[in-house]
């Protein structure tokens, strides 16, 4: 290694411009002037090229969507719920515990079984899967996007006497654990909030001590935000008892008219929530302290017991999704075991580490939904033996 | 503290304005404060080995070149490293209560060693002063090298020691586990440690007179913007700005500020940005293809180039604000065509000071080809195992010390950075080029070697570049970087290109204010963009 060339110097040369005092100052001032007035001429720019379309169901541009994640949950939910279902977004729909949708009650076909499932996307996908692997079955599904395990439980005390479901299925998402800990999914869906709400619980001195949300069902949602007493009502209960919810990303202000505003938020906004799953999720797992472990253990047990009540099979689906490797199953499955639950974990066929197993977008390729569906079979078709 | 934390935000204007109000001499103890508390925020107990290194090496110093101490040398010196033993082991900070924090009990172990050593230090200096001259320069320069060696030997390759002779251990029927021990590896260890060496061995050749100032010296050691991942500055140039009166121009503050929002562009804008679709491929335990493997690795080219200058720049321009220069550490590595070339881009500091320090006295370029070829790749093979404790480190130095060695063999280029191209011609250019792209391939293969996680990654990741030539190795699985980062890295290659073009690192001065404002607001402009993205600790800090 040779010496370094004498005429390379490894230190910035003088410069020949000198300016002192008032002179210098008042070039800063300047340069700073021109500076916050391109920063504007940005800020006006994409809002004027990337303008959000006006119909909350529209699909923008991935361009338009990443400018507007950092607006605030509040302004985003005044945008996508509007005065009716039809001029409301889709995803603002879903999850309510009382959606007025209606479900089939029995199986559809003859000799064929109703399946009711519990939980998010993931569960839709697998069971979906399941019934194209099995014609005789027919679904009814009951879901929230990203559902955490506490509106799963809620939704099966809500509908347990509404169908005749031979086999009942609850999806557990490792990265929606921690909301057990929250009562809405405005909280923790930053990006594109998800208005449902749900019950929050708690195991106190081995019961289980319910936290109600207040609201139920999208017209209240609806008439809560129209009306600006009620909304502060709202705003108040859901911050005294959602882990997740933080002022600065929520509320409506200002800052929404503007692009940078937009993406200081959404960074603020990023760290917001990685600081709360830092608190209830490290390399190592779920951090017990925190309760929700407890809580998951409890709900489960409880939820297998009172299917099993109503003369039905419990399955639990474990889905162990990207950057949770198999802490859901570490957490669950001594419970499942001990209580002798049926269930099956993605962390077998499916390692959260391997990218092969999901899509871009994070859910498990068919390919994994498929090799789900058939185990889930093969319990069934256990139990009836 | 890191650069790109809200914490930094809010440290370096409070500094930087109690600076402005200070004499020279508070400047100084104001910012040795600063230095520790930046140092302190990740773990307060290492600061201990920061005064003890400071310690030896003041007193190594100046019994190398005067060969006694004063009592007032030999209190400070004593009664700096009790202090410290006291406040950063014997105390502990992290406990909640105020009793709890003194109920320390092998804080207070740690601390009687301590205070045993420094006893051991007084009685046995009236020996080692008596000492012929000869003898005593070396006694206290080995003092030196074998403490500093041995805390960065002890705190970063012990356990990796321990865990590679693993089979002999486990001939001798014990089990290495047993021997591993519960070390956390202090940040920017192998950057001050390094800094501190070259003050007692430029004293111990005559290039340096000792300072008697315990806590300028003491700032040389732990100045904060350089501290943990270098520059690796030499004493024979920051001690002087440290100890002598600084002036501070428009030139320098403008340029200091330029440089901090340079560093965390390329940080928070590019390298950040880009970070999640190198780790997508690096981290993952399923299958990759042949273009996800090339594609990640020319980005983990652009994140660590981008990650590593970057704190480079921001530590650059933190001095400079306050009229302290620092050594440029980057220039446009990625231009080099040859990789004698590449070491005077890349990692100036540690290039200069592996030549100055390992590389010359092992003979250099004197005697014959095979020792010349001999010393490169020692000294390359230990620039990489300074680099981690970790055998792809190691492969890494040794790959770089075996293209120097074949680059040589082939005669092929001794450009440098900065090297003048007068009156060459097109087809020259061109070719120039096709090395410049040639040997970029060549860089990005070591970074392979760098970045995987383990050995069968490299095995694999290698077999699949070589073999792996069907059609359905050509698409992409891995995750896409954002927006922010290929918006950066387009800003950053237009920059750095015109910077090449015009041999002006300061380039962007020519330009009238508007347009020049435009440049720094591009770049506010992605760094808020880029803020977005989970931060990711500099990669540098872990060495």
């Amino acid at each position: 290694m040779p010496p370094f060339n004498s005429s390379t110097s490894n230190f910035d040369s003088p410069n020949g411009e000198v300016k002192t005092g008032k002179s210098a100052l008042i070039c800063a001032a300047w340069l700073m002037l021109w500076i916050l007035l391109w920063l504007a001429a940005m800020d006006i720019g994409i809002n004027v090229l990337f303008p959000y379309p006006k119909a909350p169901d529209a699909q923008p541009s991935r361009l338009k969507q990443y400018f507007e994640y950092g607006r605030s949950t509040e302004g985003k939910i005044r945008y996508m719920v509007g005065d009716t279902n039809d001029n409301t977004a889709s995803v603002s729909l879903a999850g309510w515990m009382d959606d007025s949708k209606t479900r089939p009650t029995t199986a559809t076909k003859p000799d064929g079984t109703l399946i009711a499932v519990y939980g998010q996307s993931f569960t839709q996908h697998a069971c979906n899967t399941w019934a194209k692997q099995n014609d005789s079955l027919t679904m009814r599904m009951i879901l929230g996007p990203g559902a955490p395990l506490n509106h799963s439980y809620a939704m099966y005390l809500e509908d347990r006497d509404k169908h005749d479901a031979k086999v009942c299925v609850l999806g557990i998402l490792a990265s929606s654990l921690p909301y057990l800990d929250t009562i809405a999914g405005m909280t923790w869906s930053f990006e594109r909030p998800y208005t449902f709400m749900f019950p929050k619980y708690t195991v106190v001195d081995g019961k289980l001590n319910v936290i109600d949300p207040t609201i139920h069902s999208m017209q209240q949602f609806r008439d809560t935000l129209n009306d600006p007493a009620k909304w502060q009502q709202l705003v108040s209960h859901v911050s005294e008892h959602d882990a997740f919810f933080d002022a600065t990303t929520f509320n409506a202000c200002m800052t929404d008219q503007s692009a940078i505003g937009r993406m200081l938020r959404r960074a603020w906004g990023q760290r917001h929530m990685q600081a709360m799953q830092a608190k209830y999720h490290t390399a190592d797992g779920f951090n017990p302290q925190t309760g929700i472990t407890d809580t998951a253990r409890f709900l489960v047990v409880d939820w297998a017991k009172k299917v099993r009540e109503d003369g039905r099979l419990p399955i639990v689906y474990v889905i162990n999704d990207r950057g949770f490797a198999d802490h859901l199953y570490q957490e669950l499955g001594d419970t499942l075991k001990e209580y002798n639950i049926p269930f099956v974990s993605t962390h077998a066929y499916a390692p959260a580490a391997d990218l092969a197993n999901f899509q871009s977008d994070g859910h498990f390729v068919h390919a994994v939904d498929e090799i789900t569906a058939l185990k889930f079979e093969a319990i069934v078709q256990d139990a009836l033996k | 503290m890191a650069f790109n934390s809200i914490e930094f935000l809010i440290f370096l204007p409070t500094v930087y304005l109690l600076y402005r109000l200070l004499n020279l001499r508070l400047q100084n103890v104001m910012l040795l404060a600063a230095s520790y508390l930046f140092y302190g925020w990740w773990d307060e107990r290492f600061l201990f080995l920061i005064v003890l290194s400071t310690a030896i090496d003041f007193s190594s110093g100046i019994m190398i070149d005067e060969g006694k101490l004063t009592r007032r040398d030999r209190a400070k010196a004593s009664a700096w490293t009790l202090l410290s033993a006291i406040a950063f082991l014997g105390i502990n900070w992290q406990a909640p209560e105020w009793a709890a924090k003194f109920q320390n009990t092998v804080g207070w172990q740690y601390c009687g060693y301590v205070l045993g050593l420094v006893i051991a230090g007084n009685a046995l200096y009236p020996l080692l002063a008596k000492l012929p001259k000869q003898r005593r320069r070396g006694v206290f320069l080995f003092i030196s090298m074998a403490a500093n060696l041995g805390l960065l030997g002890f705190f970063k390759y012990c356990n990796f020691f321990i865990d590679s002779a693993e089979s002999v251990i486990t001939s001798m029927g014990m089990h290495a586990t047993d021997f591993r021990l519960d070390i956390v590896l202090p940040v920017g260890i192998s950057f001050y440690t390094f800094q501190t060496m070259s003050y007692t061995i430029d004293i111990y050749r005559g290039h340096l007179k000792p300072t008697h100032r315990f806590l300028d010296f003491a700032l040389f050691v732990s100045f904060f913007p350089q501290l943990v991942a270098g520059p690796i500055e030499r004493a024979t140039h920051l001690l002087p700005s440290i100890l002598h009166e600084r002036r501070i121009d428009w030139e320098q503050s403008m340029r200091g500020c330029f440089l901090i929002l340079m560093g965390l562009f390329k940080k928070i804008g590019v390298a950040d940005s880009v970070a999640i679709a190198v780790n997508s491929v690096y981290l993952t335990q399923g299958d990759v293809t042949q273009l996800d493997i090339i594609v990640a690795t020319v980005l983990f080219a652009v994140q660590i180039y981008c990650d590593f200058s970057g704190y480079s720049d921001i530590a650059r321009g933190c001095s400079k604000i306050m009229g302290i220069e620092l050594m440029t550490n980057f220039k446009l590595p990625y231009v080099s065509r040859t990789p004698s070339e590449f070491w005077t881009r890349w990692h100036i500091s540690l290039s200069s000071w592996l030549r100055d320090y390992l590389y010359i006295p092992l003979g250099g370029n004197r005697g014959n080809k095979f020792m010349v070829y001999r010393n490169l790749s020692l000294t390359m093979l230990l620039g990489g195992l300074w680099h981690g404790a970790a055998w792809n480190f190691v492969l890494w130095g040794a790959y770089q010390g075996a293209i120097l060695c074949i680059y040589r063999l082939l005669g092929i280029g001794v450009r440098r950075a900065g090297q003048e191209e007068i009156g060459i011609t097109i087809k020259q250019r061109i070719l120039g080029m096709l090395n410049m792209i040639f040997f970029f391939g060549v860089t990005c293969y070591g970074w392979l070697l760098f970045r995987a996680v383990s050995f069968e990654q490299i095995v694999g990741f290698t077999g699949q570049l070589l073999t792996d030539w069907g059609s359905s190795s050509m698409h992409l699985t891995m995750r896409k970087p954002t927006l922010a980062g290929m918006l950066g890295v387009l800003v950053l290659i237009v920059y750095e290109l015109t910077e090449y073009n015009l041999k002006d690192t300061c380039f962007y001065k020519r330009f009238p204010v508007p347009i020049r404002a435009g440049l720094y607001a591009l770049m506010i402009f992605i760094i808020f963009m880029g803020t977005s993205n989970a931060p990711v600790q500099f990669i540098y800090f872990q060495f």
